[in-house]
């Protein structure tokens, strides 16, 4: 049936983002916009490593929010106590999340599914409340991002750097989707006995898809931390780990790009309407309950949902031609 | 820090309790459609405020209690309908995640309808606060109606699934779900009603609580972990370890509150849980062989 449309090649979709991004920089003055804008993409890079490891490789987890926190909380200790730069810290803190990350994944070998999904929840918990318990007041005072004298940190350029983040990341992940390395992390979710049959290591990919999503949780944690300028426990709770697996199931499984525009439609939504502040998480709830009752695809299936009665209509055409 | 044994083990049973029976309605489902449901918790927070407002409309408070009930039933079969089932074309992780959305609009619905801050809610006999003497511990009266209602539930519950012909169904559904495709059982229909009774369940504890955490919501996702935390270490199959379970959870929560403080029972309490998980996932009680995830 696809031969009847083109397919979209995958540098589509980080061009498009990328130019969009752009013209929203420059055209855009309102702080408060810009500070939505890179808020959404602060969480969409969180967000694309947890749809790598739930859609495409199958493991679920429920305590990103953790590992976020692990490289914000990292950040700020070494920026604002220990004095060292964003840049270093960041490096530090976001290898921090991904041992932590690694190490989630390594113990999570023998277990699956709802199993998996309650072990991270019970992470994700067990790190808020440590943080609530030693550091209930939490950090002030981290430095905006600055790269030796050239400062990033103004709400304009800090955009555009969490953009940039962004557009990496999902051209990273487009490619490593359609990489041996992503095909054998799908074929691990589909049926991990015959995926070991045809020699893929399973322990193996297990591990290092977990590594790469706490890897991109610990970016996104160290932009959040610059970007809050304060660091507590609460902007890390379990609320933040379902949302990112609201933004991922809206989103589309599996699809990087969906991710991003989870993340940007779970920020944005709420604004169209403001004076229904009340009603947002209940909203939250409801668009999660409908997206999985009548669009398990996600967002990312509008576009083929669409194009199935066209390409239907095509078909029907040559058959009878 | 010396620790008050005889007041832990009131505390203890009397929340532990209450862990095992929303463990108990976790199990119901998870045993009948292999769904794990995260509404439960909400549930479980929202019950005592819709029982105060049929109250204060003039409802008497047992008929409360039984409307109370009976429509969370209809609710929970409601939701599996349209909300979990539908979901299960993504696999078992897709019911995980619609009861997520279930449990936010739950507790968003409360805080829009009851607002976010919890009511007093009287015991059902007694003063407030009022307690006695036993085992050596003060114990509040409503310890008591809890721990009698709980086993009441329980043990009626555990008869229903044993001597009728619905609980055979149900138990059959468990243990094959093919096998009981074949003997004429709908096992959507047995799944639909698992959540409704543990809905129903949960509802009763939810009320019997009330009087001891006040009606509201704040403690939504501390009793639903806890007795996640309680089903797993029971292990998930296993009606009587689902029960011990809970009633191990309550206990061990109330030694790290005495022993520790608040803040830190809730630090070790998911550690343990985590632990428990990753060293024995199928519990200390649970059948080999029955992973449905």
């Amino acid at each position: 049936m696809s031969r009847f449309l083109p397919k979209i090649p995958p540098w589509v979709s980080p061009v498009v983002i990328g130019l969009l991004v752009l013209l929203f920089a420059f055209t855009q003055d309102s702080f408060y916009r810009l500070q939505l804008g890179t808020l959404s993409g602060i969480y969409a890079v969180a967000a694309i490593g947890l749809t790598l490891l739930f859609g495409a490789a199958g493991q679920i987890s429920l305590g990103q929010a953790g590992l976020l926190g692990i490289a914000a909380f990292g950040t700020a200790y070494l920026t604002v106590d220990r004095g060292l730069g964003p840049v270093l810290s960041g490096v530090v803190s976001i290898a921090a999340a991904t041992v932590v990350g690694l190490l989630l994944g390594w113990s999570a070998l023998r277990i699956t599914g709802h199993y998996l999904a309650l072990v991270t929840l019970a992470f994700g918990l067990c790190f808020t409340e440590l943080g609530r318990t030693v550091l209930p007041e939490g950090w002030y005072g981290v430095p905006p991002l600055a790269i030796g004298s050239l400062d990033l940190g103004d709400p304009q350029r800090f955009f555009v750097v969490v953009w940039v983040f962004v557009v990496l990341t999902l051209v990273a992940s487009s490619l490593l989707v359609r990489s041996r390395f992503g095909r054998s992390i799908a074929a691990l979710r589909d049926d991990p006995v015959a995926a070991s049959a045809c020699g893929v290591n399973l322990a193996r990919t297990k591990v290092a898809v977990f590594g790469i999503a706490s890897a991109l949780a610990g970016v996104s944690g160290w932009l959040f931390a610059m970007y809050q300028g304060s660091v507590t426990e609460t902007s890390f709770s379990f609320t933040l780990s379902f949302n990112l697996l609201i933004m991922v199931v809206i989103g589309g499984l599996g699809s990087p790009t969906g991710a991003v525009a989870g993340a940007v439609f779970l920020v944005l939504a709420p604004e169209l309407g403001r004076s229904y502040e009340q009603y947002r998480l209940l909203s939250y709830g409801l668009i999660l309950i409908l997206v999985l009752a009548l669009l398990p695809g996600g967002l990312a299936s509008i576009g083929r949902l669409i194009a199935k009665p066209l390409r239907r209509r095509r078909a029907g055409v040559e058959e009878t031609a | 820090m010396s620790v008050d044994y005889p007041q832990v083990l009131a505390t203890g049973l009397t929340y532990g309790v209450i862990f095992a029976l929303v463990a108990l309605g976790y199990h119901l489902i998870y045993v009948s459609s292999g769904m794990l449901n995260f509404a439960l918790g909400e549930q479980l927070a929202v019950a005592g405020l819709v029982v105060l407002s049929l109250m204060s409309a003039g409802v008497p408070f047992v008929l409360a209690l039984i409307v109370a009930v009976l429509a969370a039933a209809a609710f929970g079969a409601g939701y599996e309908r349209f909300a979990l089932r539908p979901a299960l074309r993504m696999g078992l992780v897709g019911p995980l995640i619609a009861s997520v959305g279930v449990a936010i609009v739950i507790g968003q619905a409360r805080v829009l309808i009851w607002g976010p801050n919890p009511r007093p809610f009287a015991p059902f006999t007694g003063a407030p606060n009022e307690s006695v003497g036993f085992l050596g511990g003060r114990w509040p009266i409503q310890s008591f109606w809890i721990i009698g209602l709980a086993a009441v539930s329980a043990a009626a519950l555990l008869l229903f699934l044993r001597y009728t012909w619905y609980g055979r169904a149900w138990r059959a559904t468990a243990q094959s779900p093919v096998g009981a495709r074949l003997s004429g059982i709908d096992p959507s229909v047995v799944s639909m009603s698992a959540v409704s009774v543990a809905s129903a369940l949960v509802t009763i504890a939810g009320v019997a609580i009330a009087p001891i955490v006040l009606a509201g919501g704040f403690y939504a996702l501390d009793f639903g972990v806890r007795a996640f935390a309680a089903a797993i270490i029971g292990g998930f199959t296993s009606t009587t370890g689902v029960l011990l379970g809970g009633l191990f959870i309550g206990l061990l929560d109330a030694w790290l509150v005495a022993a520790l403080s608040a803040a830190w029972s809730d630090v070790v309490l998911y550690a343990v849980l985590a632990l428990a998980l990753l060293v024995r996932p199928r519990g200390f009680l649970g059948r080999e062989g029955v992973s449905r995830a």
